[in-house]
């Protein structure tokens, strides 16, 4: 990235966390810390904005109301089996350009659920699948949740860090 | 061409062409269809050109593949030594994508050791992805990309190919990927002569070459020196030979001497040293042999690139070794000499036999410093 | 043009007329192979490029392709094929009229390739159908595809009238349906046995040509009597069987719909 772009991103950054500060400000306050094991590197450490998981629909509308954040394109998931978290991302663009903005949320491993964006944003729908297939992680409200690369009787969740596999051999346990 | 005319509200576009009131346009049609199809006979060969077939008749054509075009990894070895360049790093087995490469290292039969060669390597060509990260990787420059890609095959587990399918000669590649092979030929040779060091007996040979080998390994030592030896390099294996023979002399000389005063001293010890002592002589008698030998092979003209260049070299070595020649076989006939009223199990050795012995020893080892010191000056010079 | 050693012992045996129709026949067969594209993923792109105008598969008779696989004489897999898509193919290939032939084209086709290690790729679709020829490559070159065709070729002249499945008596079966797995909890299965767990080893071993080899009748073998995979898989399987044990203990812990 051009530091162009990542001033640019920063900027942006800055720009809709003092937003949303200034509007929503309990989405701003995650609940629940996951702390990272002892000597383990802090996987949770970003710069981004993380948001609490149970207002992620709240937040969606008012980027896209307000911030003129109108073009959704990932969902994506990250298992932080050690954090003993999943990590949600969300990538939002503006049409008039520019670089991303990212969204995280945190869900517990035990209990991963949250409000889906499809009711209102039928973009989400694929992606939100995706998550459920290869994660587990239920999207409250999507009007549509099975599988979507694994058949549906198939019982488990493929990409979860303690999934059995045959993997690469240097990769340690 | 084209010209654009305006005329009220209408453009007119007159495109210069030919007007058809009589229904030409067909004809003209025709024309064009028979231009195309008449040139298709013809071999298209150029970018250039929109008519003609630019199919390339594979089998009997083939298309000119690129130097970097990667199909599926072989492995390299010097068809001069039959020896491989792999050393089983492990490098490309860690970086493969898919982990299809597999392989062991070989171990010295002897010692347990692990040596820089490799004594397995499979391949399973059947998910290679022709990705060239093991040829980036290698840093011996053993594993290369193939441009061989007629690989089509029914029995799968044909697919998984192992050293001696994988081997090509240098050659091989010199001949597919010329420059390339241009760039590192000097670094790894340069590798492959140090681990060549490392590698005893038919470790690290390609199986192609392993029967070659072996003869020649079986003919080796019955062989003359070669003439092209380096006379120095001789001189040196030589010059130790000598000076070990001048350092056992000498031990049995000291042990003698020591045990001059303690008769109770077994005898087996004191015909010990006498056999040292002869053992001593023997063998600075072969050194000496062995440098006279050396001398008159390097005199030949074979040597034209002989490091030993002055004949003043030549000539004191020469000197050297034919006195410790002699000094050898005089002490060797005398412990000879005295070894005649000895019996194989004997006990009662005279204080003559002994001195005798002594002499011989010391005399010998004299001769083996003069040799060595001769030779080390010649080298100096 | 069939091998003279082929043609030598048909006269032997068969007598002039017969082996004169024999040749007849193959030729003709060999000369007009209709693939049924099964294009699949990347390797699809190279099949694509041997049938337009630079490698022409017209020149050996092969460029129509069938879109239905009841007109078709050749199924070219070509691309990665999930365990998803598993049932489909052996489906279309059961629709196939004999004589049919496969050519497995790419390494995804052939064993998996890169994702042979991933949750849902199929190692290599000779578990559930026996296939020709195998192309190895990555994609492989046009050219390597035409040489399949060409293997398949000399295969195809290689037969013998009175030997083939579909005309023979006999012993020899008559064309056969091969078990189309369906989807189970924990991976492929056939007649509710597993044979493809997602995240292990498969649990059948390979087909191979029906020219070249005996045809495997649709049994589940013993999960021992596995292809032997080089030493290296051999531990991960050991580790994975052991996890996969407990997994199949029955936990529940997710929550569905």
């Amino acid at each position: 990235m051009s530091d162009d772009n990542s001033e640019l991103s920063a900027r942006q950054r800055d720009e809709a966390r003092a937003a949303l500060q200034r509007d929503l400000p309990f989405a701003l306050s995650p609940s629940g810390s996951f702390p990272s094991p002892e000597g383990g590197p802090d996987l949770l450490a970003t710069s981004d904005i993380v948001v609490e998981a149970q207002q992620i629909a709240a937040v969606a509308r008012y980027l896209r109301a307000s911030l003129n954040y109108i073009y959704l394109s990932n969902i994506t998931a990250v298992d932080l089996l050690a954090h003993g978290c999943f990590e949600l991302v969300y990538h939002f663009y503006r049409l008039s350009g520019g670089p991303a903005l990212t969204i995280k949320t945190r869900l517990p491993r035990e209990k991963p659920e949250l409000p889906s964006l499809t009711p209102f944003w039928p973009g989400a729908a694929f992606q939100e699948r995706e998550a459920y297939d290869l994660f587990g992680i239920v999207f409250k409200g999507h009007p549509d949740l099975r599988r979507i690369y694994m058949w549906d009787e198939f019982e488990g969740f493929p990409m979860r860090k303690d999934f059995v596999r045959q993997g690469d051999k240097y990769l340690s346990e | 061409m084209s010209i654009q005319i305006q005329r009220g509200k209408a453009i007119t576009v007159d495109r210069r062409t030919r007007k058809t009131p009589m229904g030409q346009g067909l004809l003209r049609g025709l024309g064009v269809i028979w231009k195309h199809w008449s040139a298709s006979f013809q071999k298209n060969d150029s970018y250039k050109k929109i008519q003609g077939t630019f199919t390339i008749e594979y089998p009997e054509e083939r298309r000119q593949l690129p130097e970097a075009y990667r199909n599926m990894p072989i492995l390299l070895y010097d068809e001069q030594s039959g020896h491989e360049f792999c050393t089983s790093c492990f490098q490309c087995e860690r970086i493969c994508p898919p982990q299809v490469i597999h392989m062991t290292q070989a171990k010295d039969p002897a010692t347990g050791k692990p040596v820089p060669a490799v004594e397995s390597f499979e391949i399973e060509y059947d998910a290679c992805m022709s990705c060239g990260l093991c040829a980036e990787v290698c840093p011996f420059e053993a594993i290369k990309m193939d441009h061989t890609f007629e690989l089509s095959t029914h029995d799968h587990p044909s697919l998984t190919v192992d050293k001696t399918a994988l081997n090509r000669p240098t050659t091989y590649y010199a001949q597919i990927a010329p420059r390339m092979w241009e760039e590192v030929k000097e670094n790894a040779y340069k590798k492959l002569a140090a681990n060549m060091k490392r590698r005893s007996d038919l470790i690290g040979i390609a199986p192609q070459m392993q029967e070659q080998l072996r003869e020649q390994l079986a003919r080796a030592p019955q062989a003359e020196p070669a003439p092209e030896a380096v006379a120095s390099a001789s001189t040196t294996a030589d010059d130790k030979a000598a000076r070990l023979a001048a350092i056992r002399a000498a031990n049995a000389a000291k042990r003698a001497n020591s045990e001059n005063g303690q008769a109770a001293q077994g005898d087996a010890t004191q015909s010990a040293d006498d056999k040292a002592a002869r053992l001593a002589a023997i063998r600075a008698a072969n050194a000496a042999k062995r440098a006279a030998q050396q001398a008159q092979a390097s005199e030949a003209p074979e040597t034209a690139p002989s490091e030993s260049a002055s004949p003043a070299d030549d000539k004191a070595a020469r000197l050297a070794a034919i006195r410790a020649a002699n000094a050898a076989k005089r002490a060797a006939q005398q412990a000879q000499a005295s070894e005649a009223p000895e019996t194989a199990a004997s006990e009662s050795t005279s204080p003559a036999d002994e001195k005798a012995a002594r002499l011989a020893a010391i005399r010998a080892a004299n001769a083996a410093k003069r040799a060595a010191a001769a030779a080390e000056k010649g080298q100096e010079e | 043009m069939p091998s003279d050693d082929a043609v030598q012992s048909d006269l032997e045996q068969q007598g002039v007329f017969f082996s004169t129709l024999n040749r007849f026949y193959n030729w003709g067969r060999r000369s007009s192979v209709w693939p049924m594209a099964f294009g699949l993923a990347c390797c699809a792109i190279e099949m694509m490029a041997t049938g337009l105008s630079r490698y022409d598969l017209a020149r050996f008779g092969a460029e129509l392709f069938r879109a239905s696989p009841r007109q078709a004489d050749l199924m070219i897999v070509a691309g990665t094929v999930t365990k998803k898509m598993v049932p489909q193919v052996v489906r279309l290939y059961n629709q196939m009229p004999e004589p049919r032939y496969v050519i497995s084209m790419g390494a995804c086709a052939t064993s998996g390739g890169p994702f042979r290690d991933g949750y849902n790729v199929v190692r290599g679709i000779d578990l559930y159908i026996p296939v020709d020829v195998y192309v190895p490559g990555c994609p492989p070159r046009p050219e390597a595809l035409l040489h399949a065709l060409m293997t398949l070729q000399s295969q195809i002249d290689r037969q013998n009238l009175k030997q083939v499945r579909w005309y023979g008596k006999k012993a020899r079966p008559q064309s056969q349906d091969f078990p189309v797995p369906s989807y189970g909890p924990h991976g492929l299965e056939i007649d509710g046995k597993l044979v493809d767990p997602v995240g292990s080893l498969p649990l059948i071993s390979s087909y191979s040509s029906p020219m070249e080899g005996e045809q495997r009748r649709d049994q589940i073998e013993h999960p021992e009597l596995v292809r032997v995979f080089p030493d290296m898989e051999r531990e991960l399987r050991e580790e994975t069987s052991a996890s996969y044990a407990e997994a199949l203990e029955g936990e529940d812990q997710h929550v569905r719909r």
